[in-house]
Formats: structure tokens, C-alpha cells, sequence
């Protein structure tokens, strides 16, 4: 029986250990729905408190539900060497008699917050191997010193990085954000966060999909989709605007030239394509176009097959997994400045440094992408 | 006892080659009230179930996953042989009729997909799961027919459709399959957006279904269909309760229930609620619909539907109020409110309504979950009801949390009133400690003796387990954790329902079905 009492000391190393094996557990055998909860994944909807996430390795999707306490950080990778002396932070790794310390994983940032509450000393144990911690002494060797005074070598390092916690807001989080999460779950299997960590990247790039509510020209408030508040958005010159134009699925037949924007199935038997859009023609998805060096996500090809949907592409047959919401179509030039009171849009936002939210791409009459992951 | 119980049915068996009908379970809690009392069962009680002489008589891998109840025709005639007859449906929009009593194939798998992989069911990336038949079938023994509902994707668009098969053969009957499709107060019927989890019903040349979302991925709107049996290429007549917005799924695995006069109950999932500000959105409601002129129909009147006082909290902590579906209860006599209906929500209350004056709600009573808790699914299981020799009725409510006035896993109350005075909801008894993600619950009695609650649980190592428990007094006869070797099954299913019928008991699983019964019984 899953034990939702459980330490959050326990959750959070349970956590990290995950992230970690997570990879090699999704190549050895795809894990079942309802599984334990992985810790990370991709915002696929938001929709008042509840996220839906598509986690990293799991078939489906997992539901996360946040609430006035649970915390915000934004996770930051901060080289060895670059670690400040005097940081406090804990590494992760194992303990060869032989070949003394080495570290897998290291965190560092205000400790407790982080559920490691408990007094750092010496080379502790938990069920998923050794970890220590203390003070950071020397990163060259990296010397850490103990609560109790004592100093710790680590002698290898697996990892050169180590994580750091930044606070952030709720406001951060956009659909295609990637984020970790520490959660209770719930029997129902929904689960509740104490803390979701954000994911840095470059540009803090998401997609909000959102109802115009007014236009002022260069700045455009709206009500994001699946929340109440109004948000500004502001739409620089260099903001790229169309309008999508939903073709008829029936049109479509073998030997015509289809697009499609998505992301490769997963898995030792899986061959294809996920198909988040599907245009006519050779097209590339606007939103994907920071991907157009991704040549498995964006791909062009000659129907082949209806059912199973199949386009041959270069490297020949190809099967492209249509959802029952991925959407067929094309792209119209629009303007800004025509968008009105109760438009439907999708925009492509950066963060700025003060909070603001500036639209790089905005698509007229969208509608939410069934699970659009920006980051496979 | 277990000769004579054995004795008893075989000595009851019809020496006519026509279905048994009142033994048989021909829908989802067996009947279009959704009451989830078999009242035939001749072999099962008290005094036979228990882990010495009860367990798993055998069990069959399918092509797919099983989320359907299996349903089961006594006395069935195939191919010159007269049986038990149970009729399953997987994921893989696959129906199978299995011998009831050794777990044989007597023809199956029809497949009517292609069904929808992971991928085109929700986008996912991994795993090789299917979605096609994820409702419980109806059975019309007198047109000797299965109907099922399932989706396919034989192209690029997703569709909903409903067969019609014979029983007998598996061929499906001229004029279907029907596709669903239609449009209520301007929106589409969208095939791509749902999941039809909600067990069929037959009423009045109808057959109605109902539909919720996908893990509420955008867009999504519930609906309500109903095919016309005996013309299916008639339009269907659809109708959402969230037209205008996001929402309303109909998702308990009950689906929608009938009453006598034909009137159709639905409950509600998260979604907007927005008639009182001249809208036509009914997230979070019970609600009263009717079929006039042949169309289905909501007045949008008080009477004919109950909101939530707190729907904007459920909709914000995903608490949907129609996860149990809905039960409607027998006439309550001596009652103000004799016409009755019981739904529970994921907030771990139950809703006792009254059908006659649907928007003032009788009584809601916590039975699960901690009030103080945010993020609660306590009860996604549609109640059973069962009687007892004394002639009270009983409502019988699986929960996962412990409540506050004690109820754990299974509680069992006594629908009840003062003279003249409208019904209420008295406690009878509950489990001592709590079951792990308990199922639907089913009760099955001889008549009004010997009544039992099965009840299956669903195990995080991702084993199940069949309970049962004395309905008079909710002391366990049987578990087949007991004797786990022996008796339990792996990979359970979310919010289904054992089946009970002639002696023996039917889950469906990950895997198929698996059947159990009494040890020495060689029926």
C-alpha cells in the first residue's frame, strides 16, 4: 500500500534518486500507469489548480494539484567550481572503502526547505545509497564540513554541477514548461505538491493560451485559458502574427503531402510520430520553428496509409499517431492590431527579467494542443 | 451445504433452452435504476463464502484490457448447448463470450476497432495501451443482442460508435454500427475529446450512453447520446451539459440511469455552472433529462437539477461530483420524498436527492475523507442498494479515507424516514479499517436472505483482491488475499465492478477475467 505519510526527507531523496534512474528504468521496461509518481514531466494544461503534467517516462498523464502553500523554485546549475565557499549542500554518490567518496548529485540552497532538516554528519545512509554533506570548504577537491565540524572529501565526481534553488512564482508556470515536483499522492492519484521546481531554459519560453480581453496596441491583456486572472502580454514589432485556418480531416488522402509537428514515440518497440499539428503541404509549425533542427519533430512526407495513418519520408515509411485533437492545419497572414475583445489566441511568451511577459508568436483562433511538450 | 447449495441451482436451471432472464445481469448493476442488487443468487451466502470453500475457479487472458463489468446470460443456447454465458468486452474493441463455468471461449474475440493506441488517445509517448471499449455493454435478451460502444480511429479522425451484435454469434446486426454525432445548443459532438466510461442502458427502444474527458485535456464537453435501437439510422440525439465552456463530463462508470416514466439521470463532473447568469452550463450538477419529440432535453429548471453550492472549491481541487454516477432508489413508502437518488462525489460525501424536486437536495452527509483536506477522491463508486427480510432498504458506499464519524472502506446506511417526513440516511455499520482504492460495490442476496457486498480492491503492486463481506453485519467472510497464491488476480482496474450471477463471481482485469466460485462446484 502506497504510504502518503511518508517522511518528505525520504520523498525528496526518493526524488532525486528517480530523476536519475528514471532514464534507465524507461529504457528496461516502460512503467504502467499508476506506478510511483515520477518527479518530473511537462505541463501539459493548466486549469485552475490543477496541472496536468506529462511526465517523463510514464504512459499518460499525471494530475498535480498546488495550493497556497506549496512552493516555487527555479532550479539553477551552478558548476563545482563556481560554488561560493561557505554554500551548505549535500551530496549524493557512494562509498567505496577502496576508492573513497563519489558524488552522483549534488543540491545545495537553504537545506531545510529542501526536507533536509536532520543534522548533517558524516556518511549517512538512506535506502538509495550514501549521502553526506556540510559546508563547502574547498571545491578543488571538494571539501565539505560537517555539523559536527568534521571535514568530507569527495574524492570523484560523477556530476559536475550542482543544483541550486531559486524561489519563483506561479506565474512561471506555462504550458510546455518542464518541471520537477514533490508531491503526496493521493489513493485517487492525484497528486498534491509541497514543491515544484522549475526547469531553466533558455528564454523561459512557454505557450499560453488565453481570450483577448482588450488591445492597446502594443500591449494585449488577456484571460490565460485555463485561469481567471487577466494577464498583459506585450507584443513587440518583431512578434509574428497568423491565423490558423482548420482544414478538413477528410481531404486528406494517400498521396497528398502532409506535415507533421511532434514528438518520436518512445521505447524499444516504438517507431513513429506524435503528432501535436499536422499541416498540408511542406509547412513548418510556427511555435516549432526554435526546433527546426530537430528533423524527428518536424517532419514532411507523402501519405501513404489512412489507417494506420503512415507518411513516407526519406528514411521511408513513417507512422504518425494522430490524437483525437490534433489539429489539420493551415496558416493565414494576421495583424495584431485586428485582434478583439473575446479572440482566441495562442501565444508564444518569454519571461523578461522584471516579470513581464513579451509574446514572440502570436496564432489567431488556436485552440490548446492536446499535449504539446516543447522539450519531448 | 455446498451439495445442496450446488443441488439448489442445478434443480433451478430452466430445461428450456431460453435465457434465464430474471437470473441473468444484463447491464451494469443490473438494471436501469442502477441499484446493484442481484437477487437470484441460489449458491453464495454467508455460510458458503468464506476462503475454505470459495475462490478462484479459473481465469482467461483476453486480447485487451478489461474495464467493462462482465455481464453473464444464465441458460444461454450456442451451438446446441445450454450454459452460463458470460460476455466480455476489452480495450481492444474486442467481445468475447466465455462458458461461465470453465472459462472457455465459445466465440471470440470479435474485433470491431481499430481501437486507439496511448498516442491517440492522449498524446502519450510510451507504452503500447489501448482505448476501444471502455463502458459496460447492455444485453436485450429479447432481440438476443449485445449492444457496446467503443472507440476507433480507421483513419486520421477518432470516432465514437455503438454495434449492435448478436448474441448468439457475434455478427453484428444490420444497420449498425452507429456513429455518434450531433449538436446541442450549437456544440459539435467531438469523437477526439472523450472517453465513453459510462456503462450503456436500454430503455424504450433507446440505448444511452454517456461520455467524460480525456484527464480533462482541452477542449473537452460531456455528453449524453441516445441511439434509436430499432431504427439506428435515425440521428442521434446528443446533449452536453457544458455547451459553452469546458467541462461537464458524465465519467462514472455508471453512466446514466432511467426511471419508470423514462426520465434519464446524469451527474456531472467539473466544469462551468452558469444558468443563473443566463448561461447553459451545468458543471457539478445531478441532472433530470427527458427524450421529447425524440431529442434529449434539460428544462434548465429548478427542478430538474441540483448544483453544488460550493462547485467553484469542487472545480478548483478536481473534486468532480459525478464520479459515482447516480443509483435510483425504490419507492420509499410512508415518505414525503418517496422518489429517491443517491450519488456521491470525490469530496467524500453522499447527496441524497429528491427526484421529484431535484434542486433542494434532502440530505449531503461526509462519509470519507477529512473536510480540512484540499485534495480529496474519496468516493468514485456508484452505491448499491438491497433490502432486507424486515422490508428496509439499504444504500451500501465504498470510500477510500477514513471520515470523520468513522466510516472506513465500505459503509452501509439505512434509507429510512419518519411517517410523512422525507427520507434520510441512517448508518447500519462499516469495515474496521480502511480498503485500498475499493471498486463499485455489488450486493447479492436470495431474495432478500443471505445478502453479500463484494467489493475488489486495487493494490498499488499492482495486484487486486475480491472481498466479501456479511451485508447484515459488514463482518468479512472472504478475501482472496487470504490465500494470495490461490485466489488473487494481478492488474486491477480503476473504478470497476464484480459481477455476480448463478453461483459465480466476475472481475475484469488488465489481463481479461477471472471467475470465482465456490471450490467443488463442477457446473
Amino acid at each position: 500500500m502506497w504510504n502518503v505519510k511518508r517522511g518528505i526527507e525520504t520523498r525528496r531523496i526518493t526524488a532525486v534518486f528517480v530523476s536519475l534512474l528514471g532514464l534507465f528504468a524507461a529504457l528496461s521496461k516502460p512503467a504502467r500507469a499508476g506506478e510511483a509518481p515520477p518527479p518530473a514531466g511537462i505541463i501539459v494544461s493548466i486549469r485552475g489548480n490543477i496541472l496536468e503534467v506529462q511526465p517523463a517516462w510514464l504512459t499518460g498523464h499525471q494530475r498535480l494539484m498546488i495550493d497556497e502553500k506549496t512552493k516555487f523554485v527555479e532550479e539553477l546549475l551552478t558548476p563545482v567550481r563556481r560554488v561560493p565557499i561557505g554554500t551548505r549542500m549535500v551530496v549524493f554518490g557512494s562509498n567505496n572503502p577502496k576508492e573513497g567518496l563519489t558524488g552522483f548529485y549534488m543540491i545545495a540552497g537553504d537545506l531545510k526547505s529542501q526536507g533536509f532538516g536532520a543534522k548533517l554528519s558524516g556518511i549517512m545512509q538512506s535506502q538509495w545509497g550514501s549521502y553526506w554533506g556540510g559546508v563547502v570548504k574547498s571545491v578543488r577537491p571538494l571539501v565539505l564540513t560537517d555539523d559536527d565540524g568534521k571535514d568530507i572529501t569527495t574524492a570523484h565526481l560523477q556530476a559536475h554541477v550542482v543544483h541550486f534553488d531559486k524561489a519563483a512564482s506561479v506565474s512561471e508556470l506555462l504550458i510546455g514548461t518542464k518541471i520537477s515536483y514533490v508531491s503526496d499522492r493521493t489513493q485517487g492519484g492525484i497528486h498534491h505538491c509541497t514543491s515544484i521546481g522549475l526547469t531553466s531554459s533558455p528564454g523561459k519560453a512557454g505557450v499560453l493560451f488565453a481570450t483577448v480581453v482588450a488591445n492597446a496596441g502594443r500591449k494585449l491583456t488577456v484571460i490565460p485559458r485555463f485561469g481567471s486572472t487577466p494577464v498583459d502580454i506585450t507584443v513587440p514589432a518583431s512578434c509574428k502574427v497568423q491565423r490558423q485556418v482548420t482544414l478538413d480531416a477528410d481531404a486528406i488522402k494517400p498521396g497528398d503531402t502532409v506535415s507533421a509537428w511532434g514528438v518520436p514515440m518512445q521505447g524499444r518497440d516504438n517507431n513513429g510520430l506524435i503528432a501535436f499539428a499536422m499541416m498540408r503541404g511542406k509547412k513548418l509549425f510556427p511555435i516549432a520553428s526554435n526546433e527546426a533542427g530537430a528533423p524527428d519533430r518536424n517532419v514532411t512526407g507523402v501519405v501513404k496509409y489512412l489507417s494506420p495513418f503512415t507518411l513516407t519520408v526519406d528514411k521511408g515509411p513513417l507512422p504518425v499517431y494522430v490524437t483525437g485533437q490534433t489539429p489539420l492545419v493551415d496558416f493565414a497572414p494576421a495583424s495584431a492590431s485586428h485582434l478583439h475583445k473575446g479572440d482566441m489566441v495562442m501565444f508564444v511568451v518569454s519571461k523578461t527579467s522584471t516579470g513581464i511577459l513579451s509574446a514572440r508568436y502570436i496564432l489567431v483562433d488556436a485552440s490548446p494542443i492536446i499535449a504539446f511538450a516543447s522539450a519531448g | 451445504m455446498l451439495l445442496a447449495a450446488v443441488m439448489s441451482i442445478l434443480t433451478s436451471t430452466p430445461a428450456t433452452a431460453a435465457p434465464d432472464h430474471a437470473s441473468s445481469v444484463v447491464m451494469f448493476h443490473n438494471d436501469k435504476s442502477r441499484t446493484g442488487w442481484y437477487r437470484h443468487e441460489k449458491v453464495l451466502s454467508p455460510s458458503t463464502v468464506n476462503t475454505k470453500s470459495f475462490g478462484r475457479i479459473w481465469s482467461k487472458d483476453l486480447d485487451g484490457d478489461v474495464m467493462a463489468t462482465p455481464l453473464c446470460v444464465a441458460g444461454m443456447t450456442i451451438g446446441g448447448s445450454t450454459r452460463d454465458v458470460v460476455y466480455v468486452a476489452t480495450n481492444n474493441d474486442s467481445v468475447y463470450a466465455i462458458d461461465a463455468s470453465s472459462g472457455g471461449i465459445i466465440w471470440g474475440p470479435k474485433t470491431l476497432g481499430p481501437s486507439l493506441t496511448n498516442a491517440q488517445f492522449t498524446g502519450a509517448s510510451y507504452g503500447g495501451g489501448h482505448y476501444g471499449i471502455t463502458s459496460t455493454p447492455a444485453i436485450d435478451l429479447a432481440s438476443n443482442t449485445i449492444y457496446v460502444a467503443g472507440l476507433v480511429q480507421p483513419g486520421i479522425k477518432q470516432q465514437a460508435k455503438a454495434w449492435a451484435l448478436d448474441l448468439t454469434t457475434g455478427a453484428v446486426r444490420k444497420g449498425w454500427p452507429v456513429t455518434i454525432k450531433g449538436t446541442y445548443l450549437g456544440r459539435k459532438f467531438d469523437a477526439g475529446q472523450i472517453l465513453q466510461r459510462g456503462a450503456l442502458v436500454i430503455d424504450r427502444g433507446r440505448l444511452f450512453l454517456s461520455f467524460g474527458s480525456r484527464q480533462d485535456l482541452p477542449d473537452w464537453h460531456g455528453w449524453v447520446a441516445a441511439v434509436d435501437i430499432n431504427s439506428p439510422s435515425h440521428p442521434v440525439t446528443v446533449f452536453t451539459p457544458d455547451p459553452q465552456a469546458d467541462g461537464g463530463g458524465i465519467w462514472g462508470v455508471g453512466g446514466v440511469a432511467v426511471d419508470d416514466a423514462g426520465s434519464v439521470y446524469a451527474v456531472t463532473g467539473n466544469g462551468e455552472y452558469d444558468i443563473p447568469q443566463g448561461g447553459h452550463d451545468v458543471g457539478q450538477c445531478v441532472l433530470k433529462l427527458r427524450i421529447k419529440q425524440g431529442k434529449l432535453t434539460f428544462s434548465e429548471k429548478p427542478v430538474d437539477y441540483y448544483v453544488a453550492p460550493n462547485y467553484k472549491f469542487l472545480n478548483s481541487t478536481d473534486q468532480d461530483l459525478g464520479g459515482s454516477a447516480e443509483v435510483l432508489l425504490p419507492t420509499l413508502k410512508g415518505s414525503s420524498t418517496p422518489h429517491l437518488l443517491l450519488t456521491a462525489g470525490k469530496d467524500g460525501c453522499t447527496y441524497l436527492i429528491n427526484r421529484d424536486n431535484i434542486g433542494k437536495i434532502i440530505a449531503r452527509t461526509r462519509l470519507y475523507g477529512d473536510p480540512n483536506d484540499h485534495y480529496l477522491t474519496e468516493i468514485r463508486a456508484t452505491p448499491a442498494y438491497f433490502e432486507d427480510g424486515k422490508g428496509h432498504g439499504y444504500v451500501v458506499v465504498t470510500g477510500y479515507d477514513p471520515g470523520p464519524t468513522g466510516c472506513k472502506g465500505v459503509t452501509a446506511l439505512r434509507v429510512t424516514s419518519s411517517p410523512g417526513g422525507p427520507a434520510k440516511l441512517v448508518k447500519q455499520w462499516t469495515l474496521p479499517t480502511p480498503l485500498t482504492q475499493p471498486s463499485v460495490p455489488e450486493v447479492s442476496s436470495n431474495g432478500v436472505d443471505n445478502a453479500i457486498v463484494w467489493v475488489t480492491e486495487r493494490f498499488r503492486d499492482d495486484h487486486g483482491a475480491l472481498d466479501a463481506f456479511d451485508a447484515a453485519t459488514g463482518a468479512k467472510l472472504y478475501s482472496s488475499d487470504e490465500n494470495g497464491n490461490r485466489d488473487s488476480f494481478g492488474s486491477p482496474n480503476s473504478f470497476t465492478c464484480p459481477s455476480v450471477a448463478r453461483g459465480r463471481v466476475f472481475v475484469g482485469t488488465g489481463d481479461g477475467v477471472v471467475a470465482y466460485g465456490l471450490l467443488g462446484d463442477k457446473r
